[in-house]
């Protein structure tokens, strides 16, 4: 194993920490935006559909 | 201006969202992919070893950083020409998806430098030049959360971005400006096919998981500011007339 392996690995694991972590917290403004909006459609509908 | 006037349904932005993830789901497949690849056929460099592997996510972070910058100057540019909302929330989503970019090229500098220059850290131009663009853009992040009006938070918000945008090119060629423990930017000429072949796939890969970032962050803040003018027609006593 090279010396430098714990440098490497990482590096290659804060990459897919921050991407993936970035990835999960774009999902979940999603899904919390999708319901806001949700909610001030019926809101604004006043129940009718 | 022509802030706050995005309206969108529900049904579409739910079929989006599954959309989204099959689409999310594929680019990072293909990252991996593209990293593996490239694990696989480098050999050691002479004088690095297998610290060499770092540039196939250092330098890709750092070039789509300034794609992302890019990306946010145009965005600015447009919406202080034409004053459309849709330009100021491009440059937003743009700006977040850089800064975080930003932060990993610096961090994963930093775990690259300690063990080649033993430090993790110099006041070095290239260095310094980049820590200065990631704190310029976290605070415009952070003027975009504390600015409740619309219009005054999308003009300030695309000069600052502008602004920002101007200290990319001073970031790209600090290395040739001043003397700096930075290498100067490597070219095929100067890498190995191998690496070269390996870092253009990494770094097309990276390109894609930030273009989809952005989109997908334009399209909630789309949502958000859609969301938010509903309330506000709630809260002026507006109902009726809506279907979701």
């Amino acid at each position: 194993m090279p010396d430098n392996m714990p440098f490497i690995i990482g590096a290659f694991a804060l990459t897919w920490v921050v991407l993936l972590g970035y990835l999960v917290h774009l999902y979940r403004a999603r899904r919390d935006a999708t319901r806001r909006l949700q909610q001030a459609t019926d809101d604004l509908s006043g129940g009718i559909k | 201006m022509g802030v706050g006037t995005v309206e969108l349904s529900v049904a579409p932005a739910r079929a989006r969202r599954s959309t989204g993830m099959l689409i999310g789901l594929g680019v990072f497949l293909l990252l991996a992919a593209t990293q593996a690849y490239s694990i696989s056929i480098s050999t050691p460099d002479r004088d690095m070893g297998h610290l060499q592997k770092i540039m196939y996510v250092h330098v890709p972070a750092a070039w789509n950083m300034m794609i992302a910058y890019f990306i946010v100057a145009i965005a600015s540019l447009r919406y202080l020409w034409k004053g459309r909302e849709k330009d100021d929330l491009l440059a937003a989503a743009a700006a977040e998806t850089g800064a975080l970019m930003t932060g990993l090229t610096l961090a994963l500098g930093m775990i690259w430098g300690k063990p080649t220059w033993g430090i993790w850290w110099t006041w070095d131009a290239r260095l310094t030049s980049t820590a200065v663009l990631f704190f310029i853009y976290v605070g415009y992040l952070i003027l975009r959360a504390f600015v409740d009006d619309p219009d005054r938070r999308a003009q300030w918000s695309a000069a600052v971005g502008l602004l920002g945008a101007l200290n990319v090119p001073i970031v790209y060629m600090s290395v040739r400006w001043w003397r700096t423990l930075h290498q100067v930017q490597s070219s095929p000429s100067t890498l190995d096919p191998n690496y070269t072949l390996s870092l253009r796939i990494n770094a097309i890969a990276i390109m894609i998981v930030v273009l989809f970032f952005i989109r997908h962050r334009y399209q909630t803040m789309q949502l958000e500011a859609a969301a938010d003018a509903m309330h506000e027609r709630i809260a002026l006593g507006d109902r009726g007339g809506i279907n979701a």
